[in-house]
């Protein structure tokens, strides 16, 4: 069966629904969101990197899904109910990768470019990764090729895709509670982007929140008047460059690899999380909860207080 | 290919209309807010006192004398502690942070009356920190 790939079609709905979203700003200032034009041109150039990028590379995807699909171990068909397990145990690997991409900074140097951004506009969606395949992000849908059709698998995750294009922003506040309860919201994916101490390493869902409520990372978004979020992430990069903006943890990761004492603590510097350092001297996710009370008393990190946190943002 | 040119399309007018819509740019900083954005940046720190550029950047001290680096980035503020590798010189009033970050670029603030204070604390709290 032959289906079409749901981001090109969305395309012209993300430039329309920008539009709109910009002129709502416009017209209900700053509370509803905001936009700054080299921030926005940056977002939107990282996108388009990212298409051209998946022309590239995304062979390599394609490749090893039809691999794998040659030793199917279930056929699960075209029948109503695969696509509804495929959409399911789609948004289940998105959950795992998306969930590795902040806990393994091998995943983190292609993922922070989703989060670099300090605005959170309909814009930030389409900020995008351009090693995403390099690094094998896609390991974690290959196990789906193991049941169902590949072209319902690609579809499936293009939808995905396209869902989490409209959670980005300000302007909308909260979805009824039923939804916002099962779905993946704008209110709950502000807290995954906030840098706030209490929203690090939370809410990774794509589609459904369910996972996150189910696994333990789910963080409702708090009281803007008590606690407004700030977007980005810990170590904000203070450049638009959008070379520097795809390749800089990259180069945070060998400059660190250089200078590891042992082959131990380089092995950690791929593997751990973002901000762990082998002499305790930046902060991870964890460290940074627990600065703030959130967490375990301060655990013997080995760094002073205010000394600087990991090289990126450890989590968002 | 079609889809590469109405991207291409779309990028040049969306951040067209960004650059009519939005122009007026940030209201100037305050020392509460210059504190508030250091204590959120880095963990840890607890900032004291601020001096605030008229360009929209801004120095925050703590007690222990570390000085943390506001430098504007579009709306936004991205912050670094002054420390090992950074340097500072003063131009007249205009106080110039360089940071051992070649794509953070530099920190231009214009510290009126106070520039003398504020580049000696700055060179101990570089020196301090080496």
């Amino acid at each position: 069966m032959e289906l079409p790939d749901p981001v090109e079609i969305a395309v012209p709905f993300f430039i329309g629904a920008m539009v709109l979203e910009l002129l709502w700003v416009r017209l209900k200032g700053r509370s509803a969101g905001h936009y700054e034009w080299r921030d926005t041109a940056t977002s939107l150039l990282m996108g388009f990197g990212s298409t051209v990028a998946g022309l590239l590379t995304g062979g390599m995807f394609v490749a090893a899904a039809i691999v794998i699909s040659d030793y199917r171990i279930a056929e699960a068909g075209w029948a109503w109910w695969a696509w509804l397990l495929c959409f399911l145990a789609d948004d289940l690997s998105y959950y795992a990768f998306h969930r590795t991409a902040h806990r393994v900074r091998w995943f983190w140097a292609s993922h922070v470019i989703h989060h670099s951004s300090q605005h959170y506009n309909l814009s930030t969606a389409l900020r995008q990764t351009w090693t995403g395949t390099v690094s094998l992000s896609f390991v974690f849908s290959l196990p789906l090729f193991l049941v169902f059709e590949p072209a319902m698998v690609f579809f499936c995750s293009g939808v995905n895709l396209v869902y989490q294009f409209w959670i980005h922003t300000e302007s909308a506040k909260k979805m009824p509670a039923w939804f916002e309860a099962v779905f993946n919201t704008p209110s709950h994916h502000r807290v995954h982007h906030a840098t706030n101490p209490r929203c690090l390493d939370r809410n990774y869902a794509g589609m459904l929140i369910i996972w996150d409520r189910l696994f333990g990372t789910f963080e409702p978004e708090p009281d803007p008047a008590e606690e407004p979020l700030r977007y980005g992430i810990v170590r904000n990069l203070g450049s638009f460059n959008p070379l520097w903006v795809a390749v800089h943890e990259w180069v945070g990761i060998a400059k660190d690899l250089w200078a590891a004492p042992t082959w131990r603590a380089r092995w950690n510097y791929v593997a751990r999380e973002p901000g762990w350092s082998h002499d305790g001297s930046r902060l991870t996710s964890e460290a940074i909860r627990r600065q703030a009370g959130l967490g375990d008393p301060p655990a013997a990190t080995g760094r002073a207080p205010g000394a600087p946190a990991g090289p990126h943002r450890p989590a968002a | 290919m079609l889809l590469q040119l109405v991207s291409v399309g779309g990028i040049a007018l969306i951040v067209a209309l960004v650059w009519l819509v939005f122009r007026e740019g940030s209201p100037p900083l305050d020392r509460r807010e210059a504190i508030a954005r250091a204590d959120h940046d880095l963990p840890g720190f607890s900032g004291e006192e601020a001096l605030c550029g008229m360009s929209g950047g801004a120095l925050v001290a703590d007690a222990g004398g570390r000085i943390a680096l506001l430098k504007p980035h579009g709306d936004h503020l991205s912050v670094r502690l002054a420390g090992p590798g950074a340097a500072v010189v003063r131009d007249g009033s205009v106080l110039i942070v360089r940071t051992p970050e070649r794509m953070f670029g530099t920190l231009r603030l214009d510290a009126g009356d106070r520039a003398g204070d504020w580049e000696a604390k700055l060179r101990k709290a570089i020196d301090g920190a080496a």
